[in-house]
């Protein structure tokens, strides 16, 4: 037996009534929604309270985070509800600092099945004894025409991840979620190697160590083969997204 | 398939609606992970021995980070005496970027012999990628294609480490013949000319040795054949995943 939906009942002229219609109309509809995932910052360190405690703990000056924070105020805030450039009130934020961020990312060729990537960033502490543990993350950092073989997108170290309150406006709290991130260059303009076709990054000395970005720029983890001192080459086939991705 | 394939009388001849040569699948477990991985690995192997890069190799693949899904390796690949599938299909995603640094950036004699090396591992490991499509379109398929004789055009590089026993044991045995005949020559000849007999001798024996697998080796083994089926199979049934034994290897454990 073939099934008919509304539209194919329609179609060959069935007069149908309007109850039956809006009965058909919510039952007929067998694509559902995908379901959006939201990103999930976990891990709360009790010892960070405000901007001074992150750059005590971080070992970052507090003038460039503060450069930091006007540069990602200006780039990502509504002109309506900036971050002020007064040093005094950026200092009197209360931030949260925060170690794991899960990364619901969409599985290939899937539209509702998400593989969860947990970033993490312990700065200076240990994970289970087995050294520090800032994690490799690809970062939107562009359209798709920019970085070659990249298309807009750049690894990076995470740093750190944060969530800053904002009490200044409308008598509610906004919650910034953002995470500090040392975003890697792309050797070559990031076009495919000759050799062996893959793209190869550095971490250059003039560009800026220390960048803030919201974290619905982070797009999941990056797996990056260390080649020297501040050079790695994009693992692109290390699952079929990023082989997609990255040619 | 049919057509590259000459299938006899068997027993599913004459069966309605059954062709013999369809009733083949592909099988991304048993063909590539465990198959042709495992050869390319050999390959590898030997070719890194040759231009001692065996160490650089074994030292990136043990400092490689983790990644979801993705099981960094703890012991040295020499260490390994017996590798499974899910830890052959482990190696795939991480193969080339580790031969890429453990090969660096060679120079003069060896720049050729590393590229082709590189394209033909390349070349494998892309077709496995888009062997794993869950859907496919005529580019993907065209790509597989196109993967799939690139490796087969380079694969000659590794021409000499694909030693067949039968191979191995005519070498030995022109080896044997070659010192046989030295020893004949050595009465009467003082120290130093036999030194000199000795050091030509060994420059002849490697050439013969290289002459000889040269000639023997070949390609021609069922596993390298049997991925040629694997894009009219997509076109005619649709993707390889979904007849790969790996999904029945899973009824061997315990279902929670």
């Amino acid at each position: 037996m073939r099934l008919l939906n509304l539209e194919s009942l329609q179609d060959r002229g069935e007069g149908l009534s309007a109850a039956a219609l809006k009965h058909l109309d919510g039952t007929t509809n067998t694509v559902s929604q995908p379901v959006i995932r939201r990103m999930i910052l976990k891990g709360r360190r009790d010892n960070v309270s405000n901007v001074n405690d992150f750059s005590r703990i971080s070992g970052v000056s507090l003038n460039i985070i503060y450069r930091e924070l006007i540069r990602y105020s200006r780039h990502n805030l509504p002109i309506d509800h900036p971050l002020l450039d007064d040093h005094a009130i950026l200092r009197s934020l209360p931030v949260e600092l925060l170690t794991q961020l899960a990364i619901p990312v969409l599985a290939f060729q899937e539209a509702d099945v998400y593989e969860i990537h947990r970033a993490r960033s312990t700065g200076a502490l240990h994970l289970r004894n087995q050294g520090t543990h800032n994690d490799w993350i690809w970062v939107q950092a562009g359209t798709e025409e920019m970085y070659g073989a990249l298309r807009g997108r750049l690894p990076a170290r995470l740093v750190a991840l944060l969530k800053i309150r904002d009490y200044r406006y409308d008598n509610t709290d906004t919650v910034r979620q953002v995470a500090s991130v040392q975003i890697l260059t792309p050797v070559n303009s990031g076009h495919l190697s000759d050799q062996h076709g893959l793209v190869t990054v550095q971490m250059r000395e003039d560009v800026r160590g220390f960048t803030i970005v919201d974290i619905g720029r982070i797009l999941s983890l990056a797996h990056l083969i260390p080649e020297e001192d501040r050079r790695w080459l994009v693992n692109s086939r290390i699952d079929l997204r990023t082989f997609k991705k990255v040619y | 398939m049919s057509d590259n394939l000459g299938i006899g009388q068997n027993m599913f001849h004459r069966l309605d609606r059954i062709s013999a040569s369809d009733l083949y699948k592909p099988d991304m477990l048993h063909i590539i992970y465990l198959g042709l991985f495992k050869h390319m690995m050999n390959w590898i192997e030997g070719s890194l021995k040759k231009h001692g890069h065996l160490q650089p190799f074994e030292k990136v693949l043990k400092a490689l980070p983790p990644y979801p899904g993705f099981l960094v390796p703890k012991k040295a690949y020499r260490e390994v005496t017996q590798w499974q599938g899910k830890e052959m299909r482990n190696l795939g995603r991480c193969i080339l970027g580790v031969l890429a640094m453990a090969l660096g950036q060679p120079g003069g004699a060896q720049a050729i012999p590393f590229k082709r090396a590189l394209g033909c591992v390349r070349a494998l490991i892309d077709f496995n990628m888009m062997a794993q499509y869950r859907c496919h379109t005529p580019d993907t398929i065209a790509y597989m294609e196109d993967y799939l004789d690139r490796f087969h055009r380079m694969n000659d590089i590794f021409l000499e480490f694909q030693v067949t026993k039968r191979t191995q044991a005519k070498v030995d045995k022109q080896r044997k013949e070659i010192r046989r005949q030295r020893s004949l020559t050595r009465e009467g000849a003082a120290a130093s000319q036999w030194r000199a007999i000795c050091d030509d001798n060994r420059d002849k024996e490697n050439e013969l040795r290289i002459d000889m697998i040269h000639g023997e080796s070949h390609f021609n083994f069922v596993k390298m054949h049997l991925l040629s089926p694997f894009c009219d199979h997509i076109r005619q049934f649709g993707n390889i995943p979904m007849y790969s034994t790996e999904i029945r290897k899973l009824a061997y454990k315990r279902q929670i």
